[in-house]
């Protein structure tokens, strides 16, 4: 995970939308063990406090899931996943129109060339 | 606590010391040894001991030197300076501080005092024919005198208690005038070197008042104890005894000052 | 709990200047706080004072409910601004001066950061550079299980590079019990280090809020903020 601080955001957020990123494109398996609280402050360079806050929220979420003595998993429940996967691939979808916006070029246009899109 | 400040005041003084100390007796040994040894006509002999002469006389000086600016910069760097930073970060009350800086100059101070004392004894030894018998039989004479005469024995170590505070007195007036020095914002230095100069006017002051209420005094003197005895039995002499109390006092008086300056005056800056 | 530092009218003055000037301040326990302000604002003398090196010229500063002294030295870790060590010692002595005199020296601590620091403990102090007596200062301080930790400016004479360094070396060292208090010009690089942050300036605490909350209301960054605030001062 890269952990980079870039707006004025609470850095809670920033971090949790880092992390919640690196859940849903597989960085972590579902179901498998989460670092501590300490560990990834540790690679965060961030305050203990702001690293809890933010796996706080990702627990409310349902990504993950705080267990009785194991500490953290992510969770295997597909449905969450999918659901959190879609939410994060519509705010992209949002950006891209919007950005195609300003250079002009409307919402067809921009799907069209979306689909012809062959990548690298 | 004191004890581990000790260990570190020591362990840094020594280091300064004992390479002196070392080389002065090595020096004057060699000094001796090459005048009995090596032939007397060979130019090699009279090298060897005028050389180790100089030596000798050069390591005296500069553990003359040594000794009081080791002394003084310990006190003044080393805890109302940058030392200060790491020595008062340390859990540890004013009078432990003062205590081992004391004691340190104390311990090195005497301990120059020794090495120039045995310096001079060998270099005795080895130069003058008669100085050992002589100096073996000086000794047994005190023996006999002290055994002859009690009163002579407490008389000796009168002699001893009073260099001692004296010296004791010597150190804390340079710490207490430090300290004082220490109460200004700026010229530091030189407010520390007013105060030793006034503390030395004080003292002399207080000396003249005290020879001029010496009717008072002597009426102490014939003070009659419980069971008959006079409080100048207690001492050989009456000036030995007030002279002790003497250097106590201002030794207590500048201890006080300074350990009250440390504990709530202290402004490192 | 109370709070591990409370200064009330804290006032002190060199001669005719005024460094801290009727200052009021409640730190919490188990808090990383950030002290922030122009030059001459009065931080390094705050910590100095908070460390017992200097007396306060008027009101009051309490350390775990008191004056300091030995007892809160004991409870108190202090970063100097400038590393101030005696040249002939080693980096081991060092580390023997604190064992000895710190119950809260952690000594298997002290060697981990000495790894991730890469300092070597054979060192002569003389020998070492700027900026590496500043992480053995650093390596020190953060090796001790403190209730206060005092750090005035630990990234100033240290390169960039080093920096994310010092500042995971904090967030690894402290004791999460006690309360970290750092006083720095980089506000940028040390504020996702903070829970709060304190803005000092002319001997004053002109602002004390947490940073989250900060940007949650200002939609600014600390140091934006900061900036913002200090834009005409020296």
């Amino acid at each position: 995970m890269e952990f980079r601080v870039k707006d004025a955001r609470p850095i809670w957020q920033q971090l949790a939308d880092i992390i919640t990123e690196s859940i849903v494109t597989g960085e972590f398996a579902p179901g498998e063990r989460f670092p501590s609280v300490r560990d990834l402050a540790l690679q965060a360079g961030v305050n203990p406090n702001t690293m809890q806050r933010a796996l706080s929220r990702l627990e409310d979420d349902g990504l993950l899931i705080t267990g009785r003595t194991a500490g953290r998993t992510v969770t295997d429940n597909g449905d969450i996943l999918l659901q959190v996967r879609r939410m994060l691939a519509e705010d992209r979808v949002c950006e891209y129109v919007e950005d195609m916006k300003k250079l002009g070029i409307g919402r067809a246009q921009a799907a069209a060339m979306a689909a012809e899109e062959k990548g690298e | 606590m004191l004890g581990k400040l000790l260990k570190y005041d020591f362990k840094d003084s020594l280091r300064q010391f004992l390479p002196l100390w070392g080389a002065l007796l090595a020096m004057s040994l060699l000094n001796g040894l090459s005048g009995k040894l090596l032939p007397e006509t060979s130019s090699a002999a009279g090298t060897v001991q005028s050389l180790s002469g100089i030596v000798v006389f050069a390591l005296f000086v500069a553990i003359a030197a040594l000794s009081i600016s080791v002394i003084l910069s310990r006190f003044y760097a080393g805890l109302l300076g940058e030392g200060g930073y790491l020595y008062f970060s340390l859990p540890v009350t004013a009078n432990q501080h003062l205590a081992s800086k004391y004691i340190t100059a104390m311990v090195m101070a005497i301990g120059c005092s020794a090495t120039a004392l045995a310096s001079g004894f060998i270099l005795l030894a080895f130069q003058e024919e008669g100085f050992l018998s002589g100096f073996t039989g000086f000794l047994k004479d005190m023996l006999q005198a002290f055994q002859r005469y009690p009163k002579s024995g407490l008389l000796a170590a009168e002699v001893m208690v009073i260099a001692l505070l004296t010296l004791s007195c010597i150190i804390l007036r340079f710490y207490t005038a430090m300290a004082i020095g220490h109460l200004f914002n700026n010229h530091r230095k030189a407010w520390s070197i007013i105060a030793y100069v006034l503390m030395g006017w004080a003292k002399d002051l207080i000396l003249v008042l005290l020879v001029n209420i010496s009717d008072s005094i002597a009426a102490v003197v014939d003070l009659n104890l419980r069971g008959g005895e006079k409080l100048l039995d207690y001492s050989s002499s009456f000036a030995g005894g007030a002279v002790i109390l003497l250097l106590l006092a201002a030794g207590a008086v500048m201890w006080l000052l300074t350990e009250y300056i440390l504990r709530n005056k202290l402004n490192l800056n | 709990m109370n709070p591990i530092v409370t200064c009330t009218q804290l006032t002190k003055r060199f001669g005719s200047t005024v460094a801290l000037d009727g200052l009021d301040l409640k730190l919490q326990r188990g808090k990383i706080i950030g002290l922030a302000g122009p030059n001459s604002a009065g931080k390094t003398t705050l910590i100095k004072t908070l460390e017992g090196l200097l007396q306060p010229t008027g009101g009051t500063v309490l350390v775990d409910g008191q004056k300091p002294g030995p007892y809160t030295k004991s409870v108190t870790s202090y970063m100097a601004d400038r590393p101030s060590f005696a040249d002939w010692m080693k980096v081991q002595d060092l580390m023997d001066i604190y064992s000895d005199f710190f119950a809260d020296f952690d000594p298997v601590k002290a060697q981990e950061i000495c790894n991730a620091l890469k300092l070597e403990r054979g060192s002569l102090i003389k020998t070492l550079s700027k900026g590496t007596k500043e992480k053995l200062q650093l390596m020190l301080v953060m090796s001790r299980k403190a209730q206060l930790y005092l750090l005035d400016e630990p990234l100033a004479g240290v390169d960039p590079a080093a920096r994310e360094y010092i500042m995971k070396t904090i967030v690894a060292g402290y004791n999460e019990a006690g309360t970290v208090l750092i006083s720095t010009h980089l506000i940028t690089d040390v504020e996702k280090l903070l829970d709060q942050v304190v803005f000092l300036n002319r001997g004053r605490v002109i602002l004390h809020r947490d940073t989250d909350e900060i940007r949650e209301t200002e939609g600014r960054s600390v140091d934006e903020l900061f900036r913002d605030m200090f834009r005409f001062e020296g």
